[in-house]
């Protein structure tokens, strides 16, 4: 187990480095001098020298890179180009509505989605089943701005149960915060969920099939007892890769819904810093979410494991 | 009294009758063996009884078991009897545990649902019924996963599983079918004792009429949904009445008719060798102990040497694991060679990254499972026209069919039948399209790996009948690979034993099978349960 652990450790740095020498040198390349878009068309050669010294654009790029990463390793992400601004603020204010967003969004999401699944599976063409299925390909064929729109009108405008968007901060209370994250949680679950169920589903049928269901029967377990105990368990590996992509996936890819609720998330941060090339942020933010992304990736390997012994590699 | 009646009991799924009627009386401590082959409804019966019939089925007739008609019990009441008054062991051992419990859990678990044990008297019975199944704690932990054990040991937990709460009925559905003779011999051992020690009644399921008479009291024995004999073990097998039984019994102990090659003569020993293997070494890359070091290796096959003569069957046997199929591979060329090298004629077959056609054609393979080694999705007439391509020259289409349609024959098929998809025949079919497939490019050597372990008894006796007139006329070797030693006793002229990747004897079979040198070879031998043995000391 240990030794698998420390494996799967060791692959997770090395995509580390190779995903930031890939994002520094895309970058490198892309056109565009942020020292002159910053000061203009109008700017004097000396005065575009003297701020390309100060941003430290002038050094070789190996140079820049190393700088860029260790100030990555000790929390200092540099200074934006645009609002002149510590990245590193910028980024963590954001973080603070992405991240509770996309755990809020995934929550909902399993939540929906494995009473759904099981149902639907244990009862598999049933009426329950057809409706659930029928459900799910509505949840994936409705896009989700659109979806995000109808909720607005319902809840936040007919019933005033909610904001129509905005976010008031945590200091306002975590359950207000929580208040106005909740119709774009649910926005963002309901694919999210749709997906899952299905995964869900057509996976425990696959191991209801299995011959050891067959056992925990003949052993004088009910046919619920049986799907809960030994089938949920080992239906669970393809669920778990749903879940970390969609994990990674909420976290940045929320950029739509972060608009239609005006919420200042990292969706919107990546896609303004791109508009203006402040190549600083989005190397910064592209280089967080890898580091989400493999450290989810890192998550579900280990809970793979944890499931399944099988994974773990042979005991001495 | 009975323990167990079966009154007019019918199963149908789906509109479909698949048990008619089927009437049985058990009595407390009896051991009943059911014989049938596949379709025949033993499976299906043994369901029926514990109420576990798949969905979309409906059972008429009564089942009573210990004076209750159990068949019209709810669900949760027959799930207070099953684990706890009927146990039930099953066919795949590999398939029949939760991989992601221990053994330990597993057999704690049925403990815990039927008594009112706290969990530690239940993992301390569950550990006793272990060792009373031969795990034993110190060398096999309850902690252990089932990946980690092998058939045999998987299928004594099945059976702890089943015994631990010393079942009034224990129901064992084809319980060493999966399994090699030696280990199949400790699992019908130990099945009888647990069975004598606790006066348990036993319904015992196979196939195999040898597995069965070793075991049981008495014996039914079903074809179609129907019981067409009942009776004595002893009595039934000596004097069958009915038909079908005979066929059954004369179609066990088939002996196909082959021209066996002259052994004596010294022109045999001059004659020039199809197959030549020396010194072949196969290895598989063993997981890294660290980063830097080089991956140990496992020695499949180690340092074989054999030869197979033009027109001579050679049997190669072993239990899983002794490296056969890894020999096998390695002559089609699927697999690399370590050292060492195999000939066809004077073609060199490994060693090279690839086989080059032609010596490729002359050497073909069949597999056991003849429906998973086809493409479901392509009809016959493309599945036997396959090898063509090894042929080396394009070939036009009218000639491909001519071929397919000749092949197709030569097995006993109808031309028409290229039309199909293989879903549409019969286990004995397929593997006759599988032969088919074999002998499209006229090769010299075919390899039939386990290619009639799957088969049913009668169907397996046209099948080697087949063999072996395809053999006489066209002048075919076989390399014969089975874990079944009857029926290579009856089919080849010479046999090899293969253990631990190597050949520990090699003799002609006629000698191999009276005077076996190796211990090896008899402890082999001894495991083979016989009908002809158990008939002739029953009579005695």
């Amino acid at each position: 187990m240990l030794r698998y652990f420390l494996l799967r450790l060791g692959s997770l740095i090395a995509t580390l480095v190779v995903a930031s020498l890939v994002i520094f040198f895309v970058l490198e390349v892309v056109p565009g001098d942020p020292a002159s878009y910053m000061l203009g068309i109008n700017a004097s050669e000396e005065t575009l020298q003297a701020l390309r010294q100060e941003l430290g654009l002038n050094l070789s790029p190996p140079l820049r890179y190393l700088s860029w990463i260790s100030g990555l390793v000790t929390g200092d992400f540099g200074t934006s180009y645009t609002y002149r601004t510590p990245v590193a603020g910028m980024i963590s204010d954001r973080l603070w509505i992405s991240l509770p967003l996309a755990i809020y969004a995934l929550l909902i999401s399993i939540v929906i989605a494995f009473p759904a699944g099981v149902f639907s599976a244990a009862r598999r063409g049933s009426g329950f089943d057809t409706g659930i299925m029928g459900a799910t390909q509505l949840g994936i064929a409705i896009p989700n701005f659109w979806f995000a729109m109808m909720l607005v009108f319902f809840f936040a405008i007919k019933l005033h149960w909610f904001s129509a968007g905005g976010f008031p901060g945590w200091d306002q209370g975590v359950l207000n915060g929580l208040k106005s994250l909740t119709l774009p949680a649910i926005a963002l679950a309901l694919p999210q969920a749709s997906i899952l169920a299905r995964v869900l589903r057509s996976s425990l049928l696959d191991v209801l099939n299995e011959d050891y269901l067959r056992t925990a029967r003949a052993k004088g377990l009910t046919r619920k007892q049986a799907i809960i105990r030994h089938a949920l368990r080992n239906a669970m590996i393809p669920v778990l890769t749903i879940i970390g992509l969609q994990f990674s996936f909420l976290l940045a890819g929320a950029i739509i819904i972060e608009n239609v609720f005006f919420l200042p998330g990292l969706g919107r941060l990546v896609f303004q810093s791109i508009a203006q090339r402040d190549l600083i942020v989005v190397e910064s933010v592209l280089m967080l979410l890898v580091f989400a992304v493999v450290m989810v990736t890192f998550a579900v390997d280990v809970m793979y494991a944890w499931v399944d012994p099988r994974m773990r590699g042979r005991r001495k | 009294m009975s323990l167990l009646s079966l009154r007019n009991l019918s199963v149908d799924i789906h509109q479909e009758s698949i048990l008619q009627d089927v009437n049985l009386e058990l009595a407390a401590g009896e051991v009943c063996g059911v014989i049938g082959e596949s379709g025949s409804g033993k499976s299906m019966t043994a369901l029926g009884i514990m109420g576990l019939l798949p969905h979309g089925s409906r059972c008429h007739g009564e089942v009573e078991f210990d004076g209750t008609l159990i068949n019209h019990l709810t669900d949760s009441e027959l799930c207070k009897i099953r684990g706890k008054e009927i146990g039930m062991i099953f066919q795949e051992p590999m398939t029949a545990l939760n991989p992601v419990h221990t053994i330990g859990e597993q057999v704690t678990e049925s403990i815990l649902l039927h008594t009112e044990l706290n969990r530690s008297d239940a993992t301390q019975l569950a550990a006793e019924t272990l060792e009373r199944c031969g795990l034993r704690r110190n060398t096999i932990p309850l902690h252990r996963y089932p990946h980690e054990l092998s058939g045999g040991q998987r299928q004594r937990v099945v059976i702890a599983i089943a015994v631990a709460l010393k079942p009034k009925l224990l129901i064992a559905d084809e319980p060493t079918t999966a399994l090699d003779v030696t280990t199949q011999r400790e699992i019908l051992e130990l099945l009888r004792e647990l069975q004598q020690s606790s006066g348990m009644t036993m319904i015992l399921i196979s196939h195999d009429l040898a597995v069965v008479a070793n075991v049981a009291d008495n014996v039914i024995i079903m074809k179609n949904g129907n019981v067409v004999e009942y009776g004595k073990t002893s009595a039934l097998f000596q004097a069958p009445q009915h038909d079908y039984t005979k066929k059954l019994i004369a179609a066990s102990n088939h002996i196909p008719h082959r021209i066996v090659l002259p052994w004596d003569s010294t022109e045999i020993n001059s004659a020039k060798k199809l197959l030549t293997v020396s010194n072949l070494v196969c290895e598989y890359p063993l997981p890294r102990r660290s980063l830097f070091s080089r991956a140990p290796v496992f020695r499949a096959v180690d340092n074989v040497s054999f030869h197979i003569y033009p027109g001579e069957n050679v049997g190669l046997v072993g239990e899983s694991g002794c490296g056969k199929s890894t020999l096998t591979r390695a002559l089609l060329g699927l697999m690399p060679v370590a050292s060492g090298n195999a000939y066809l004629e004077d073609k060199l077959l490994s060693g090279e990254k690839r086989l080059n056609k032609h010596t490729r054609k002359n050497i073909q393979v069949v597999f056991q499972d003849p429906y998973s080694s086809f493409n479901p999705r392509h009809r016959v007439r493309r599945l036997v026209a396959e090898p063509l391509y090894a042929e080396g020259k394009s070939i036009s289409s009218r000639e491909k069919n001519k071929r397919v349609e000749e092949a197709l024959e030569s097995v006993g098929l109808d031309t028409a039948d290229a039309e199909k998809y293989i879903h549409e025949f019969s286990g004995g079919q397929r593997q006759r399209i599988a032969i088919a497939r074999a002998l499209i490019i006229r090769p010299k050597l075919i390899i039939l790996d386990e290619a009639v372990s799957a088969l049913d008894v009668s169907i397996r006796a046209q099948v080697l009948d087949l063999l072996a007139e395809l053999g006489n006329t066209l002048k075919l070797s076989f390399l014969f690979i089975s874990h079944d030693l009857s029926v290579v006793k009856n089919v080849t002229d010479r046999v090899l034993v293969m253990h631990q990747g190597r050949i520990v004897e090699s003799a002609e079979t006629e000698i191999l099978f009276t005077a076996p040198k190796q211990d090896y070879t008899r402890r082999l031998l001894a495991a083979v349960p016989k009908l002809v043995t158990q008939l002739s000391s029953t009579a005695n």
